[in-house]
């Protein structure tokens, strides 16, 4: 019931002590620290190298030129790494989304023995530190002899705990009934997780491809790992040897860093929701 | 009595009932065979390996014995320690401040900051890394030139022992945030509002509402929150192998760039999966002493 002596209290007015002025100024502060480097390689992509390392700098370029971003493509096999970057994230994500409904859906929906002991165990691994583990599976490509193919970078994300546990928690809001009712209907068991429970986690399939894409298109220790032929390189891992390479071209490498960034920054900008849903699953009720 | 063939028939029978369970779980199990099972059973088995890659010879504890005289692989756990303590404190910290600032803004404005602070963390670790090898170059970078505006001496960042590791946290911090602002702001959003109001009728003022209400609340965020990031911090390995390789005179060597090149330059796998567990460890105890410390169970 509202008391007409006190304003509806609200969390937002617990916090609103500090004057307006000062809550701006320290986040506009942070705000320059997080986006400040990332405008500094946005104009440093545009600028020539000579004035890319003028001193004192333009804060706002005089001119802008892409001839950085066409030298960058005749130096380097840039068009390999895109290439090699778009196939790796695409198919991992496309199946990742499969494998991860497919078992979401039977911890969520199937009963056999084991189920919740397996899903823990399962969910419990994300909690090993994946580096651990780099040099053996290494070992397990050299095995496969997989170096320097698709399959070593492709196989080894093709599934994983983080999407069967957020298929699951989506999975298990499904009404039971709908696939009882198909089962009578003579539906197979195939044919209930592909045309009903696939179709319906959209939802959840949207944010695990966000995440599934841009953690792969990012992803740079293991490849690094698992490839020594350039032709074989993902973006990420092309773009450090550049700096190996290249002495001081700033503008070359930011062209570069920009190139890289850019399918991210897009997809963040067009699907932030997505992006900051991820982040919160398994850490936030609800 | 049961007999063998009863029980078969009975176990067939269980098992054509259940088997669409485990099929749904086929597919997950490959990848999760040769990368985590195959490779977690090899990393304790090359351990004890005395035998170059690909031999075998029982060494017994000989690889972790090299491991624990190396003094670069303590000089690497310091290092390692001291970034994780400091990037995961700060992250936390600045974090915290930054929701509850957010928290009393508009949406549109809260919208604005959380993808602002966030935008850093969605491109790749490399990017930002050559980024940040331009701001901190000695001659040409900004930071240098920030601090000859302000008549400040100029630092060679990422070159003198003192300075480098510091560098590597504020690059790291200054990324690392958002994800904490994102976590946070979305479990202060969970609380119930008739909780403070409750808090208020009873006199409780702004301060004490974040102290008796807030934080508690958000306990199980912050503990998730920490073990994310310390895990990730202890991993620590790109800036190593792209700016500055360990150096200057080890002062930025982590376990795991040290892990990184026993195996992978001088193809000592033995050594460098005794590491491994030893990493395994650390992150383990640390993330035990977060539970203990945190992990009471929550409701409200």
């Amino acid at each position: 019931m509202a008391n007409p002596y006190r304003p509806a209290f609200s969390l937002r007015k617990q916090f609103s002590r500090l004057p307006k002025v000062v809550v701006y100024l320290l986040l506009f502060v942070w705000a320059l620290i997080s986006l400040v480097p990332i405008y500094w390689m946005v104009i440093g992509s545009l600028k020539t190298p000579s004035l890319a390392i003028a001193i004192p700098p333009e804060w706002i370029p005089s001119k802008a030129t892409f001839a950085n971003f066409r030298s960058l493509f005749m130096a380097a096999k840039m068009g390999r790494w895109t290439i090699n970057s778009l196939l790796v994230s695409s198919v991992v994500t496309g199946i990742y989304l499969i494998t991860s409904s497919m078992a979401g859906y039977a911890f969520a929906k199937k009963q056999f023995h084991g189920r919740n002991l397996i899903f823990w165990l399962y969910i419990s691994t994300m909690l090993v530190p994946w580096f651990v583990l780099l040099v053996t599976s290494y070992t397990v490509i050299v095995d496969l002899g997989w170096v320097n193919t698709y399959w070593a970078l492709i196989v080894p994300d093709l599934a994983g705990p983080f999407g069967a546990f957020m298929m699951r928690q989506f999975i298990q809001s499904l009404p039971s009934e709908l696939f009882d009712a198909a089962r009578i209907d003579g539906c197979s068991e195939w044919g209930i997780f592909w045309r009903i429970v696939f179709p319906l986690s959209a939802p959840a399939l949207g944010v695990l491809a966000v995440f599934s894409f841009s953690s792969e298109w990012n992803s740079f220790i293991w490849p690094l790992t698992v490839t020594t032929r350039d032709k074989m390189w993902t973006l990420p891992v092309g773009l450090a040897s550049l700096q190996h390479v290249k002495v001081t071209n700033f503008s070359l490498l930011m062209a570069g860093a920009t190139y890289t960034a850019l399918p991210m920054i897009l997809i963040f900008l067009f699907a932030q929701k997505y992006f900051l849903k991820g982040i919160t699953v398994g850490a936030v009720k609800g | 009595m049961l007999n063998t063939k009863t029980l078969l028939q009975r176990g067939w029978r269980t098992f054509s009932r259940e088997k669409w369970g485990y099929f749904f779980l086929l597919p997950s199990l490959v990848p999760f065979t040769l990368f985590f099972i195959i490779p977690l059973v090899k990393a304790v088995v090359l351990s004890f390996n005395a035998a170059p890659l690909g031999k075998w010879k029982w060494g017994g504890l000989a690889n972790y014995i090299a491991v624990v005289h190396d003094p670069v692989f303590w000089v690497a756990t310091k290092n390692t320690v001291i970034y994780t303590l400091v990037v995961v404190f700060g992250i936390t910290v600045v974090a915290l401040i930054l929701s509850v600032l957010i928290f009393s803004l508009g949406n549109v404005w809260q919208g604005f900051f959380k993808a602002a602070f966030y935008l850093p963390s969605i491109v790749s670790s490399v990017v930002i890394i050559l980024i940040w090898s331009w701001l901190f170059n000695p001659a040409f970078g900004l930071l240098n030139y920030l601090l000859s505006l302000v008549h400040l001496p100029l630092v060679v960042w990422l070159g003198d022992v003192h300075t480098a590791l510091p560098s590597l946290m504020v690059m790291s911090l200054s990324t690392g945030a958002g994800t904490g602002v994102i976590l946070i702001t979305a479990a202060m959003a969970g609380i119930p509002t008739d909780l403070y109001d409750a808090a208020r009728v009873d006199g409780a003022g702004g301060w004490n509402l974040f102290w008796k209400i807030t934080f508690p609340l958000i306990q199980p965020v912050l503990l998730y929150l920490l073990v994310i990031t310390t895990i990730d911090a202890f991993q620590i390995f790109t800036p190593m192998w792209m700016l500055t390789s360990g150096g200057p005179e080890h002062a930025t060597i982590s376990v795991a760039f040290l892990i990184y090149r026993t195996a992978f330059q001088s193809f000592k796998f033995g050594q460098a999966s005794a590491m491994s567990v030893f990493l395994f460890f650390f992150i383990l105890i640390v993330s035990i002493l977060y539970f203990r410390m945190m992990g009471r169970e929550v409701s409200y």
